[in-house]
């Protein structure tokens, strides 16, 4: 028992001084708990290196994911609880980034490099005989 | 004495780029000065790897002897490691597992130089050269910038250890397997850039060539479905993809191989593509390259990039850009004098071929567009993005989905004539009234399940129904042994297709804080934590949670999930360890996370179904490709002996 108690205590400390608070139970209905899951898998936890909020175990993904059960609970959309996590976060903490004029060639580039692929070939291999 | 060991593993180092040095001047230098060079670059293109295996297998000795003078050794390793993770330690971190690259690549090399006789003379020599080059650029890289021998200032009295996520049975297959697969595709590439130095690509050349893509397009596949597996049991969060961009490095070079074995079938059959091939198997090392480039640089910050340094990256960028640069300068030089001697219909089964082509090709685009461009963006100052899962379901998937139908379709296509569409139209209706039997059955309610169910139901039916039709004239003839890995290849992409779209649709994941003796209910099973003890390993402390699983009342099943504390990394986080019940129909899954007071935990507990088929899908992937190299390799020996 006493030697239980050594790493409990190490396990402990490291609770202590990084982490405040565990997830709690689940009170909300499905929907609700599906949306829940679907925010916290797609939102990056900003304090570790590349790992959404749902894998995440770090105090500041925990704090954060009781925050938006709450906000959950409290009926909000998935867009409001959205533009609060990027109005204090950034944009960097959504794993889709917003369709705006930075990420136009993120989001269009692969239709564009499709068709020019397929003019591409076409030309080459069909009209090059 | 023993330390000295380190001094000749160096000396081997030196030497091996001097014999890579000589294989390079034999075509360039040596052989304006009349020296006869065909003996000499037979030698050393053999030589390499014996000479490289001797500097690696110091390091190894070095490891298991806890040679602390060495920094990579002391950095990496620790007198309490066990002696098989002293082994792998090897390729833990950078410097060692440059030196396996290094090694993996002149064992290549070594191959190819025993087997590649048959090849013309003058062809032979300068594709030899060519991995000589690659040989010769990958030494200078590992001597000047990343030495696995570098001597410590004073020694410690022990090592660092071993990163603990790395300490795992999959660190002892996962990378070298990948690298097989990775420097694997520098044949191929060789190969090609020798093709654009002779104006030529002819066809027995490429028949020479496929079994050297498909066993390295194996390996590839091997390594990347070991990373998934290891990443999914390893991290604890039951995932087995995460579209991290150290998976994007190795599954970019995987897409545009997989193309690359496509458009080779049809520059060996029929003659055609030759010109698109060359390009593809440049793209395809170039990816790996780059790959390399973008996990040993430090560039991205992820899980994976244990050891960064940026005078390494830039080496890489520039040896990268040298390789690609001069590849592609060659190519476009020379690419006009290949030329097609047949053509075809625009609607024929080569086109099919060049559709399953442009959409593997895009596909890797699109996975290159959502790794760099964050990275783009950070370098020009604009705002950070994250690319994650969200971008490639949007964009990658869709690309997917006409791929897999090809993949079911094409094979029962005729290079003659087209009037098999009449029977994919009957097979089409077949295919959806069995989906949706079963769909009826099952009563499924999810898009996604379906789609899956029928994206399985039509390779496997189209595929079954194909083999069924032509063996009564085939008698498993040359046909057969000409398709059957194809079979198996694309048998197993439908089982991946079907594990994949289930287990990400019907996954159920709770996250709930347990006392001891608190039961919850998953699905059909019952999760009682029961109690957690201390059950100490050579190296780390560890807590072991006991979960008994019920079913119907009945014991199924007890799970072990752990917390570890290494001893070498008392402050650190500690380090979680599944408990996983596995099962073809499903897997069940429990990890701890925090303590939350004296016995309470929070705990993940998942239940996975079918998510082995994900691998199993990959395994088949792999056998169906062993096959084809082994049918190919008779049918070769067969025409060589009449």
């Amino acid at each position: 028992m006493k030697k239980i108690n050594l790493f409990l205590y190490f396990i402990c400390i490291y609770n202590i001084l990084f982490s405040h608070d565990v997830i709690g139970e689940q009170k909300f209905n499905l929907i609700q708990e599906q949306l829940y899951k679907q925010i916290i898998s797609e939102t990056r936890c900003m304090v570790c290196q590349n790992q959404n909020l749902a894998e995440s175990e770090a105090p500041l993904a925990i704090d954060l994911k009781n925050k938006i059960k709450e906000m959950v609970e409290e009926g909000k959309s998935e867009k409001e609880i959205k533009n609060f996590l990027v109005e204090r976060y950034s944009s960097y903490i959504l794993y889709k980034p917003p369709f705006s004029h930075q990420n136009i060639i993120l989001w269009l580039g692969p239709l564009i490099f499709l068709i020019i692929l397929s003019y591409f070939l076409y030309r080459n291999i069909y009209l090059r005989k | 004495m023993i330390n000295e060991l380190s001094y000749i593993g160096y000396f081997f180092l030196i030497l091996a780029m001097l014999n890579s040095f000589l294989l390079i001047s034999s075509k360039t230098i040596l052989y304006k000065i009349n020296i006869n060079t065909a003996g000499l670059i037979s030698l050393t293109s053999r030589m390499h790897f014996p000479i490289l295996l001797l500097s690696f297998l110091c390091l190894i000795y070095s490891f298991l002897i806890d040679d602390f003078s060495v920094k990579y050794i002391s950095d990496n390793s620790n007198s309490a490691l066990p002696y098989f993770y002293k082994v792998s330690a090897v390729w833990a971190g950078h410097e060692g597992s440059m030196l396996l690259w290094c090694l993996i690549l002149s064992f290549w090399m070594f191959l190819v130089s025993k087997s590649s006789e048959s090849l013309d003379k003058e062809f032979r020599e300068n594709f030899l050269s060519i991995m000589g080059f690659l040989n010769f650029g990958f030494l200078l890289f590992l001597i000047f910038t990343s030495d696995p021998f570098e001597k410590n200032l004073s020694v410690p009295i022990d090592g660092r250890d071993l990163n603990p996520l790395l300490q795992d049975f999959g660190l002892i297959v996962h990378p070298p397997m990948l690298y097989m697969g990775y420097v694997g595709l520098s044949v191929v590439f060789s190969f090609a850039v020798t093709c654009c130095i002779h104006k030529e690509f002819k066809k027995e050349w490429a028949t020479w060539l496929r079994p050297w893509l498909l066993l390295s397009w194996s390996f590839l596949t091997l390594g990347i479905a070991l990373g998934s597996w290891w990443a999914y049991y390893e991290l604890g969060w039951g995932g087995w993809w995460f579209w991290d961009p150290v998976e994007n490095a190795s599954f970019m070079p995987w897409l545009m191989s997989t193309a690359l074995v496509h458009s080779l079938i049809m520059t060996e059959q029929k003659n055609i593509f030759k010109n698109w091939t060359i390009l593809l198997a440049i793209f395809a090392f170039s990816l790996s390259l780059l790959g390399t480039f973008l996990v040993r640089s430090g560039i991205l910050v992820s899980v994976h990039s244990f050891a960064n340094d940026p005078t390494r990256g830039i080496f890489i960028l520039i040896f990268l850009g040298l390789i690609i640069g001069v590849s592609l300068l060659l190519y476009s030089l020379n690419a006009d004098k290949i030329k097609d001697n047949q053509s075809f219909d625009l609607i024929s089964k080569e086109s099919f071929f060049l559709i399953n082509n442009i959409l593997l090709v895009t596909a890797t685009f699109t996975v290159l567009l959502g790794t760099i461009y964050p990275l783009i963006l950070d370098i020009f100052g604009l705002e950070k993005i994250s690319v994650g899962t969200p971008y490639y379901n949007l964009t990658f998937l869709p690309i997917m989905i006409p791929l897999i139908i090809l993949a079911g379709v094409i094979p029962t296509l005729r290079f003659d004539n087209n009037s098999n569409l009449k029977n994919i139209a009957i097979n089409f209706i077949f295919i959806a009234l069995t989906s949706l039997v079963f769909i009826l059955i099952f009563s499924i309610i999810n898009l996604y399940v379906m789609l899956g169910l029928f994206l399985f139901f039509w390779i496997t039916i189209n595929l079954f129904i194909h083999l069924f039709k032509n063996l009564s004239w085939m008698h498993i003839g040359n046909r057969f042994k000409q398709n059957i890995g194809m079979y198996f290849a694309h048998i197993g992409l439908a089982i991946f297709t079907l594990g994949a779209t289930i287990v990400e649709s019907n996954k159920i994941e709770k996250e709930l804080i347990m006392k001891t003796g608190d039961t919850i209910k998953v699905n059909k099973y019952t999760f009682e934590f029961e109690k957690f003890f201390r059950e100490d390993g050579p190296n780390y402390e560890s807590l072991k949670g006991k979960f008994n699983v019920f079913k119907d009342g009945k014991l199924i099943s007890v799970l072990n999930p752990e917390k570890r504390l290494y001893f070498s990394n008392q402050s650190g986080m500690p380090m979680t360890e599944a408990g996983i019940q596995p099962g073809l129909s499903r897997d069940l899954y429990v990890s701890l996370g925090n303590l939350v007071d004296d016995n309470s935990w929070s705990v993940r507990i998942y239940y996975k179904p079918l998510v082995r088929l994900v691998w199993l899908g990959a395994l088949i992937m792999v056998l169906g490709a062993l096959l084809s190299i082994y049918f190919q390799i008779n049918r070769n020996k067969k025409r060589r002996t009449t």
